[in-house]
């Protein structure tokens, strides 16, 4: 299984804090995200930070990444106030 | 100006021994930004025993910082926050050695960066952070790294060399912080976080965040390195 992780503004918007899904893709993990929790828009994913295994993923195709059982998976925003 | 005295940082004596307090008095602090984060970062240096802070910061206090910033009041808007800064730290410890600039980091000769022993990044753009970042790798300096907005926070120790502010940011120069702004107690509480941070780096303690980006969400208290750290 893979751990998808939301945080900060995510966990706060959908209250989700984690759930185990099938390895597959960054896409595919959405899809099963998203089929138990329909509220979910994908343009949030979109906009948010993707690290799988502490290693952000540039945009560019980064829900084609393959993901495997064991993986990590958190869906975030950065800040830059000071 | 009040007189320092032997008593002033007994309090700090809990955590670390006199020979640790007295090599980490000696250590030679750049605070980049005084606003919520450097404000409550400067005071607390001072306070831990800090002798000798750099402080540099263009802006002025106006009333938008009055919610946040710990000495924006009624009565210094309008005047540079470094300035006030000066005034503020030396109430704290009279014979604290204080150099002070009112300009952008950028403007600076880069060869502040060598006068100093860590560099804080408490600034509030994002083209600015990842400068830091730069000159902390160029000047082989460590970057305490902070940020706020909203409910949330960042703080890391960085190592020179780090990639990570570059990475996390990628071309962006805004963050959420942009529609959350930043209320009254997420700069003060992730400021502390930061001095627990430079206390555990300096003494070298366990525990310190370093060269990973910790993620702080006060909304749901969750404090989560997200960062994977490159052995």
């Amino acid at each position: 299984m893979v751990k998808v992780i939301l945080l900060n503004l995510l966990r706060s918007k959908y209250s989700v804090e984690s759930e185990n899904v099938k390895a597959g893709t960054v896409d595919f993990a959405l899809v099963q995200l998203f089929a138990r929790h329909p509220g979910m828009q994908r343009q949030d994913f979109e906009a948010a930070v993707l690290f799988v295994n502490g290693v952000r993923l540039d945009r560019v195709n980064r829900f084609q990444t393959e993901l495997h059982d064991g993986d990590e998976v958190v869906f975030t925003h950065f800040v830059g106030g000071g | 100006m009040g007189i320092d005295t032997d008593r002033q940082f007994e309090g700090n004596l809990g955590i670390m021994t006199p020979a640790e307090w007295e090599r980490m008095s000696f250590q030679r602090v750049l605070v980049v930004g005084l606003g919520g984060l450097g404000g409550h970062v400067a005071a607390g240096l001072a306070r831990l025993g800090v002798r000798s802070l750099v402080l540099v910061d263009f802006d002025r206090f106006d009333a938008s910082n009055l919610n946040r910033q710990l000495y924006a009041t009624h009565a210094t808007i309008g005047k540079y926050k470094a300035e006030v800064l000066y005034d503020e730290l030396k109430k704290i410890r009279s014979g604290i050695d204080l150099e002070v600039h009112y300009v952008r980091i950028e403007d600076l000769d880069p060869a502040i960066f060598d006068r100093v022993d860590m560099i804080v990044d408490a600034v509030d753009a994002i083209p600015t952070k990842r400068y830091l970042e730069t000159m902390a790798t160029v000047h082989d300096r460590p970057l305490l790294h902070g940020a706020v907005g909203g409910w949330y926070g960042q703080i890391g120790v960085l190592s020179p060399g780090s990639q990570l502010l570059h990475d996390l940011y990628a071309g962006a120069d805004e963050g959420i912080e942009r529609d959350l702004g930043s209320p009254t107690f997420t700069p003060a509480v992730v400021a502390n976080m930061m001095l627990a941070e430079f206390v555990k780096h300096v003494l070298k303690r366990p525990g310190v965040v370093l060269d990973e980006i910790m993620m702080v969400d006060l909304l749901h208290h969750d404090y989560r390195v997200v960062t994977r750290r490159k052995r």
